[in-house]
């Protein structure tokens, strides 16, 4: 090649690499600005029948429990009707197929499933006994669990630049919702302890997904491993969860709940949002995963706090307060200190033995 | 027409990169396309965005780069050679898309 062409292709395959990297940090924003839209269906759902007579004043938190247990599965499978819609669309289903039958591959989203469900429904517990804003913050301390857990399992190279971005960010989120978190600390009473744990659960459960996510990635497809991960959790809800708490909840309480929730066309409609605002920034994690590391893709996910606020401002004509936008102002910093960190850490997320560069092509040099 | 491989694209991908050593992205392309009769811009898209996922995730190293119009459909358009290195080997047969080796 002559020196202007070999210049050529280094110029092409910088501009490559960077747009592989700004791809990995526009999945993640995406997964955020979706994850932060879902909680306006998700909050909306709790004020249709039968939901709302659950959980009015008279309510006990036995009927909240019902009632969020009910909105979790209903949830979960509109996710996965939203997923296998996708994966019909981009000619997916096939090799949706193929990779279940991979059990070496597709075993690993049974327990990237079970850490899923369980954040999920470990920040519903949350809400329930200590209160949403105390919720918000505990899920978004995730990235920090997921992080240290990629990096200690699999050698995810989380610079001391990285980890300074994760916290900024972190920090920023938990700032937002400081002036509710501390009246919710003085009025949580006797039932606290239990949405503690819960918050606990939301923030190693989705940290653990992420890892064991970034795990099974390695040898699969983004769009087919995040349908499969559904497919679990939708199984592991119908086949133990719902006797247990068909059982606990007396019996025909939680099929009168669904057949009600079933039949009201709101309802439906919000499902099917859910479905889609949740379904989609789910993709957009899992693909967020292999491009940028699941520290980095899980930071820049976080910004769902803030994101949420800004949907549900938008849909409640409410501004935003101080704690917001000083609070938002930070996490969008920490956002800048993970995307302007040098590309050549970005380019390969893993600190793999020997990894070489184009320049020293010598087979010689192999491990 | 022979019959669609049983393994998924990604573990196929890796098994023609274990197979038949250095490869450049567009014979991935080719051959992963007529195992499982696809076709079109799409597939030679996706096949080549699973190679940079396997690239970014440390499985596959890049050795070579170059541009060849004739290659990428008639477009000016980086062209990546790779190689499965000892990470990747290692995932492989831990997911059983490998025989373990010495």
């Amino acid at each position: 090649m002559t020196d202007t062409a070999t210049a050529r292709v280094g110029l092409l395959r910088v501009e490559h690499r960077n747009r592989q990297v700004r791809w990995g940090f526009i999945w993640a924003l995406t997964c955020a600005v979706l994850w932060g839209a879902w909680y306006v269906p998700g909050f909306a759902i709790y004020v249709e029948e039968p939901f709302l007579s659950l959980t009015d004043t008279l309510g006990t938190d036995d009927n909240y429990l019902l009632a969020a247990f009910v909105i979790t599965v209903l949830n979960a499978i509109a996710v996965l009707i939203a997923l296998f819609v996708w994966n019909a669309v981009l000619g997916k289903t096939g090799d949706y197929v193929r990779t279940m039958k991979q059990a070496k591959i597709s075993r690993w989203y049974i327990p990237a499933g079970i850490a899923g469900m369980l954040a999920i429904f470990g920040s519903i517990i949350a809400i329930a006994y200590v209160g949403p804003q105390f919720s918000a913050v505990a899920a978004l301390l995730y990235p920090i669990v997921g992080a240290g857990a990629a990096k200690v399992w699999y050698s995810e190279r989380i610079t001391p630049r990285a980890a300074i971005g994760i916290i900024v960010i972190v920090v920023g989120g938990v700032v937002i919702f400081t002036p509710g978190l501390v009246a919710e600390f003085t009025g949580a009473g006797t039932g606290g302890l239990l949405g503690y744990v819960g918050g606990a659960m939301a923030i190693v459960g989705w940290g653990l997904e992420g890892a064991i996510a970034g795990r099974a990635l390695d040898v699969s497809d983004p769009d087919v491993g995040i349908t499969l991960r559904f497919t679990a959790e939708v199984a592991i809800w119908i086949v133990i969860a719902i006797p247990i708490a068909w059982a606990l909840a007396g019996g025909d309480a939680l099929w009168s709940t669904v057949g009600a929730a079933l039949t009201n066309p709101a309802v439906l409609l919000l499902l099917a949002l859910l479905g889609l605002t949740f379904g989609y920034c789910y993709v957009a994690w899992y693909k967020s995963f292999p491009l940028i590391g699941v520290g980095r893709g899980q930071a820049i996910a976080a910004l769902y706090g803030p994101f949420a606020l800004v949907w549900l401002s938008i849909f409640t004509l409410t501004a935003p307060s101080l704690e917001f936008i000083v609070g938002g102002l930070i996490a969008v910093v920490g956002s800048f200190v993970l995307f302007t960190e040098q590309r050549d850490v970005l380019e390969v997320i893993r600190s793999v033995p020997s990894s070489r560069s184009q320049a020293d092509v010598k087979p010689t040099s192999r491990v | 027409m022979s019959t669609t491989p049983t393994m998924h694209i990604k573990g196929y991908m890796l098994q023609l990169l274990a197979g038949q050593g250095a490869m450049w992205d567009y014979e991935v392309a080719e051959q992963v396309m007529s195992a499982y009769g696809l076709s079109g811009d799409y597939w030679y898209g996706t096949v080549r965005l699973t190679l940079t996922d396997l690239y970014s995730g440390g499985l596959i190293w890049e050795i070579d780069a170059t541009i060849d119009p004739e290659k990428s459909l008639g477009v000016e358009k980086i062209l990546f050679r790779y190689e499965l290195n000892e990470f990747g080997r290692a995932r492989m047969t831990q997911s059983g898309l490998m025989e373990a080796h010495a």
